[in-house]
């Protein structure tokens, strides 16, 4: 006899995602400089384009999207200029190319067009995630991006930064964050000299020179003022200091010094006043990276009979490298599975070490096995940390605490 | 601004991200702008000097495009 049918589904977590648009291009940024003498500009992007992607994150916190970017699952994609389909604009044919690919680069686009000086463009990404997981389409639009162009003429200022108009950070190759880790873990003794080795331009600790010309000349006047703001959205700008900003330790007229650990994603712009009128202006990105790491057990001996503990050491790989002290950067929770007991969730960090009575294995060929296991992330931008009150935490000698 | 013809895997060993860029019909060289050669940190020197390290040569714009027009880049 056949039974009535009962179809059990798969019960995912819905997807959340964040879009963003990346200059993939530090030497093509958004900003460009026409010279009205020889009628160029620079750079030209006809001869080195400029490329922005699309950076899509979906993620599911039931861990059945096994990586967090989602460029590939990208649909109907459109780029907007100033609101309107790219394809359909006679004066872009031929001078912009998209990623039609099925890779983490695909929504990309690459553009061989100057821009007049006083045009704006404002660049916009449109598309659709298909979550085949669920069977659904999510609408994704990303904030705009201008492109403009600085008419640079004899009597115009102009500000000039020495790092990229895109500053990404990677904390898998900062230095500085894992002897910092090392140093408060007990693991090796504080050392200005080792400390100042760590120091590069993959460090958490970033400082950038700007410098404002009137010109072709760097502009002297005791009248000038820099100040930093976060670009909150269009015309919508907050000013940042390092009295009320946590991620900035220093804004000069010549430099500004940023704590990048404490940043996702933001945008900045930095203003230069002479007296109370703005001359001139620089935005830049701060990002922080995702890369793909592998996570795997180091011990992977059988359990004997006589067996009371067990302990095993996390090895992380990222680009062909073992990671140092992983659980600096990933968060890693051990768990285990046996016959009796599913999920068992046993501590937090880089290595485990558990009592197997503890687990529910077995003495039987049906129950004498354990499942250990992980559920593993890259931990995200550190926060400061705070009381109920809102009050910063600091330690004994009035470093503020933060924790991520 | 000047612009270099420089060795494609050279750039790229010095960290220069190639994504976008115009290549030499034989994908051999890559044309890179002043400003991402001067901003690299692995190298050091006058521009020539940059350039002459990526077994690469700087040449101002207008000769560029003579040059990327006659040796067909894509």
């Amino acid at each position: 006899m056949i039974t009535s049918k009962l179809r059990l589904r798969k019960d995912f977590a819905p997807l959340t995602v964040a879009v963003s648009i990346l200059c993939k291009t530090p030497g093509s940024p958004m900003t460009q400089v026409y010279r009205a003498k020889t009628n160029t500009f620079e750079p030209n992007r006809t001869l080195t384009p400029s490329v922005f992607a699309p950076l899509v994150r979906a993620n599911a916190n039931d861990g059945s999207v096994p990586y967090p970017y989602g460029n590939e699952m990208l649909a109907s994609m459109k780029w907007l200029v100033n609101g309107v389909d790219i394809t359909t604009l006679p004066d872009w044919q031929g001078l912009y190319s998209i990623d039609v690919s099925g890779t983490n680069t695909r929504g990309e686009i690459t553009i061989s067009r100057n821009i007049n000086p006083n045009t704006r463009v404002e660049l916009t990404f449109t598309g659709v995630i298909v979550d085949k997981r669920l069977g659904a389409n999510i609408s994704i639009t990303t904030d705009p991006i201008v492109l403009s162009t600085t008419d640079s003429s004899e009597d115009k200022y102009s500000l000039a930064m020495t790092d990229d108009q895109v500053i990404q950070y990677d904390p898998f190759k900062d230095k500085l964050l894992l002897y910092d880790y090392k140093v408060a873990h007990g693991l090796i003794q504080a050392s200005d000299e080792t400390r100042n080795l760590a120091i590069d331009g993959n460090s958490y600790k970033r400082s950038f020179q700007v410098t404002l010309y009137k010109g072709p000349s760097e502009y002297t006047g005791g009248d000038y003022t820099l100040k930093l703001y976060h670009v909150k959205g269009l015309n919508n700008l907050e000013e940042v200091t390092a009295d009320i900003s946590n991620e900035v330790d220093s804004i000069t007229n010549t430099s500004i010094s940023l704590d990048i650990r404490l940043i996702e994603k933001e945008d900045y712009v930095a203003i230069a006043y002479v007296g109370d009128k703005e001359v001139a202006r620089k935005q830049f990105t701060v990002a922080r990276l995702y890369p793909v790491f592998r996570w795997r057990h180091t011990n992977s001996t059988s359990i004997a009979p006589t067996d009371k503990e067990r302990y095993d050491v996390a090895m992380v790989d990222c680009n062909g490298n073992i990671v140092d002290c992983p659980a600096n950067i990933i968060k890693m929770v051990w768990m285990t599975d046996s016959a009796k007991i599913t999920g068992q969730v046993k501590n937090e960090g880089g290595t485990t070490l558990f009592m197997l009575s503890s687990t529910g294995i077995g003495d039987t060929y049906a129950d004498g096995w354990l499942d250990t296991y992980a559920d593993v992330a890259q931990k995200p931008a550190y926060s400061v940390a705070t009381d109920e009150a809102g009050n910063c935490l600091v330690d004994e000698t009035g470093n503020q605490l933060i924790f991520n | 601004m000047k612009y270099v013809i420089a060795d494609r895997n050279k750039a790229a060993n010095v960290g220069i991200v190639l994504i976008g860029h115009r290549f030499d019909n034989v994908g051999k060289n890559v044309l890179l702008n002043e400003k991402e050669v001067m901003n690299n940190h692995v190298l050091s020197g006058d521009l020539d000097a940059r350039a002459e390290a990526l077994s690469g040569q700087a040449y101002p714009e207008n000769t560029i495009f003579q040059i990327i027009n006659k040796e067909d880049w894509t």
